[in-house]
């Protein structure tokens, strides 16, 4: 079987504009959530996200000509792709239709100048007719490109000349995961030998976010957002909502290794599964995610007790943080196996559709450095008590392999593992 | 490179398939209708289009959402994804999943899905009249989510959610093992049962369900492909709908959308033979591949991401070009399109050029974007049953670049039983995917 390293990671997030700002600040234990800065939600149930701030869209990260296509989170994942690339020092070193994409992506937001912009004029009685005539006489038809989900992918494909495989998948909070995943049966049956995967998305829109709100999704802790997002804890009441992206080089690791690559780690394993449960819940045995991270270690040859990190899914709701708890006790816990576990969405809230690319990110960093990031704000567990939680500070450790799990609203979940570079993981 | 492992791979087979076009739910009476030159189009009921230049598209029976396992559920459920789920029921029917022994977690599901209606947020507008300033280009976003949270149902946000159809299809049919959903406009059905099938011959499923489902016939998307010059003139003195997208014609001057949805169950050959299935066909081989740019920034070139999609199909499939026996194109009637996709079947056809029938389903069923490439598929299929490919409606001369393909404007004769279908996205994406006959007894 081709094994597929990690030679190139780019992250754009809340707490910092590149791969390593936004690292170490996880590490450090740093909390991006503050009152919302893009839009006035003054009066609204929540009214704090966690934003991405001075961010600035570099001309080499877009190809020429498509400016109008771009919209915020596109422009976040055109912005860690450069990096990625960059840092991979691919480029050059791959044949064009060697060379995939595969992004998961967000549902998207129309923004509110848009919105007034469109609406102007209109008959509200009749309104979704009128706005689509409106839509056609204003010629705009860079607006269909912007906000189609398919558009990061392609324009990743016209800036890096990526003529192998591509996807763009959306399964909620598990699309960048899947797409990595994805990816990494791409390379290991040989579709590939690189692949830019990852994800992209921002919430921090009028409708997504008033969406989520009106589903009571979202942490209402208004008078302290720092403290809101605080997986595992007692006190947790909703995700807090996010923005950014994080892409990463996987390569074919003789590949990587004959051009003398960098390598992060080693991507070993992927597991989806379905819960086949409701649309917003969970089921209470965890039987999908459990199914997710054995699936993950079996399809990587990974021992459960080489496993010394899980980055969980943690969204900071009541139900997912319980449930993925007690999934991650019966996997290894029950077997014996004690994996630190923390969740870093304390720190950069929740990337939706980002989510898998970022976290993935975070493990193979997490195996560079042998350091386990924090669960900020992890005071006093409800949860499985058993579960070996890093609580506000990071913990060093030895970590051989490391875990990061998705679950996706509509029941889709992935897990990845990744293996740090020099080991032997019995990938045969 | 070629792909790995492609003896240890396990055979594909077709064991049901649920669909709904304008023309019908059954493959083979899609076919026939089709040959027969029935109409899949007529004026939209869909929405009011007075004051549009758009009136005609290719409508489908409504879902009948008394057939979901939980009614309730049609509240949350789009007419798309409403469709999506019946779809997926009845294809898990036809192949008598429901009898099969498989554990839910070796089952899978795979959807091609076009994005969120626009048409969805219609509750949400006149809340957005109402809090915007017109005149200073404004807008009061603190006013418009206080009322937005006060006054309207979370319904309407489950609504919009685009990865539905494969939710609430996992659901209804207790599917728990691999899925995702595709996103990549007229490719995604086709990307669908593309993973489908590498799922099952990889030994990662032993059954799947796969397909695409599109409903364009929505006023944002029929404005917005008009405004982009991809719909056929509807304003034309003497407009007939029936003669509206004539693919690989040299008058070819857009396409007319309808509304479709398709799903394949594929499952292992061997455990669907030792379960006495019915066996429709094989899958045997899927390639996809970017173009590293749109349509309009080449628009005489060949579409070069089929030519790679294509050898990446036949190498999966251990086949050569000499074994093709038809190929069912893209082709929409959107003229810079088809000449690339056009270009490139002639790069990949080479000496068989004047040998391999080619044709396009869409100027009698209409573009059915998302779905296209299952509609596509589950139309082969029947194809190679009755040994016959289905004419090319509307074509009559090509294009000179064009001159050699065998297109027809009747119904050609499927000499051998390996068929490809492609797909591709004028944005810089094509898949190929291959099927044949099942070979009794392997």
């Amino acid at each position: 079987m081709r094994r597929v390293v990690i030679t190139g990671i780019g992250i754009v997030s809340p707490l910092g504009l590149t791969r390593e700002t936004t690292w170490q600040r996880v590490v450090a234990g740093e909390r991006a959530a503050g009152p919302i800065t893009s839009f006035d939600a003054s009066g609204w149930r929540t009214n704090f996200l966690c934003e991405v701030r001075g961010f600035k869209l570099e001309p080499e990260a877009a190809p020429a000509g498509h400016a109008l296509h771009i919209n915020r989170a596109t422009a976040f994942g055109l912005q860690a792709a450069l990096e990625a690339m960059t840092d991979s020092g691919v480029v050059g070193h791959v044949d064009a239709d060697r060379l995939g994409v595969s992004v998961g992506v967000g549902i998207g937001s129309v923004d509110p100048s848009e919105l007034t912009r469109m609406m102007k004029g209109i008959d509200v009685a009749n309104a979704i007719q009128d706005l689509a005539r409106q839509l056609e006489q204003q010629q705009d038809k860079d607006l269909v490109l912007k906000n189609h989900p398919a558009t990061m992918a392609h324009l990743l494909s016209y800036r890096w000349r990526a003529l192998g495989p591509q996807s763009t998948i959306n399964t909620a909070c598990a699309s960048s995961g899947q797409a990595i995943g994805q990816a990494l049966h791409g390379i290991r049956r040989g579709d590939a030998d690189v692949m830019l995967a990852g994800g992209a998305d921002s919430l921090a829109g009028v409708l997504y976010l008033a969406a989520f709100c009106l589903l009571g999704a979202v942490s209402v802790r208004n008078d302290d957002p720092k403290a809101a997002s605080r997986p595992f804890d007692k006190g947790r009441d909703g995700f807090v909502a996010s923005e950014g992206a994080a892409m990463v080089v996987l390569e074919e690791r003789e590949h990587a290794l004959q051009r003398g690559a960098t390598i992060y780690g080693e991507l070993l394993g992927y597991g989806d599964t379905g819960n086949a449960y409701r649309v917003t819940d969970l089921p209470e045995d965890g039987s999908g995610i459990i199914l997710a991270m054995e699936e993950a270690a079996r399809d990587g040859g990974v021992d459960l007790g080489k496993i010394d990190y899980i980055n969980a899914h943690g969204t900071s709701t009541p139900l997912n943080d319980r449930i993925e708890a007690m999934a991650i006790d019966k996997v290894f816990t029950s077997r014996g196996f004690s994996p630190l576990v923390s969740s870093t969405k304390s720190s950069i809230g929740h990337l939706i559709s980002a989510a898998g690319g970022v976290e993935l990110a975070f493990c193979a960093l997490s195996v560079r450095d042998q350091i386990a990031p924090p669960t900020c704000n992890l005071d006093v567990t409800d949860c499985s008590q058993t579960v070996n939680f890093v609580a506000k500070e990071a913990k060093p450790h030895r970590i051989r392999c490391a875990l990061s799990n998705l679950l996706g609203f509509g029941g889709s979940n992935a897990t990845l593992v990744v293996g740090d570079a020099g080991g032997d993981h019995g990938v045969v | 490179m070629a792909s790995s492992k492609v003896s240890e791979r396990r055979e594909v087979v077709v064991t049901g398939i649920g669909m709904m076009t304008p023309l019908g739910d059954q493959p083979a009476d899609i076919l026939r209708r089709y040959h027969a030159g029935e109409s899949a189009f007529r004026e939209i009921t869909l929405y009011a289009t007075r004051g549009s230049a758009i009136k005609y598209a290719g409508e489908h029976a409504a879902p009948d959402l008394k057939r979901l396992p939980d009614r309730k559920n049609g509240k949350i459920l789009n007419r798309r994804d409403a469709t999506s789920v019946l779809a997926a029921m009845t294809a898990f029917k036809a192949a008598r999943l429901d009898e099969a022994k498989y554990e839910p977690h070796r089952l899978g599901m795979f959807v091609g899905s076009s994005c969120t209606h626009l048409g969805d947020l219609t509750p949400t507008l006149p809340l957005v009249a109402k809090h915007a300033d017109f005149a200073g280009g404004r807008f009061d976003s603190a006013a418009f989510g206080l009322e937005f949270m006060e006054t309207l149902n979370p319904i309407l946000v489950l609504k919009l959610l685009m990865n539905n159809a494969v939710c609430f299809g996992t659901i209804s049919l207790q599917i728990k093992g691999v899925n995702s959903n595709f996103m990549q406009q007229e490719v995604s059905g086709l990307r669908a049962l593309g993973e489908g099938y590498l799922a099952i011959a990889e030994g990662r499923a032993d059954a799947v369900l796969a397909g695409g489902t599109a409903q364009p016939v929505e006023p944002f998307q029929i404005y917005e492909a008009h405004h982009c010059g991809w719909l056929a003139d509807q304003t034309v003195p003497g407009f007939v709908p029936e003669r509206a997208a004539r693919p690989y014609d040299q008058t070819a001057n857009g396409t007319i959308f309808s509304e479709s949805t398709a799903f394949l169950v594929l499952e292992d050959g061997v455990k669907a033979r030792a379960r006495g299935a019915t066996i429709l066909g094989r899958v045997c081989g899927f390639g996809i591949a970017g173009e590293g740019e749109p349509d309009s920034a080449r628009p005489d070139g060949p579409a070069t991401g089929v030519v790679r999609a294509f050898k990446a199909a036949m190498t999966q499939a251990q086949t050569t070009i000499e074994k093709l026996g038809a190929v069912y194109g893209n082709g929409s009637g959107i003229a810079v399109s088809d000449l690339r996709e056009g270009l490139a079947m002639r790069m990949v056809l080479g000496d068989r050029l004047g040998e391999v029938p080619f044709c396009s389903v869409k100027g009698g069923l209409g573009d059915t974007a998302e779905a296209h490439g299952a509609v596509s598929t589950a139309l082969a299929l029947a194809g190679v049953t009755q040994g016959v490919v289905p004419a090319t409606r509307n074509f009559a001369t090509p294009p000179s670049a064009l001159v050699g393909l065998q297109l027809a404007s009747t119904t050609q004769t499927l000499k051998q039983p390996l068929t490809a279908i492609v797909s591709r996205s004028r944005f810089g994406v094509s898949a190929v995917l291959l099927v044949e006959a099942a070979t009794p007894g392997r």
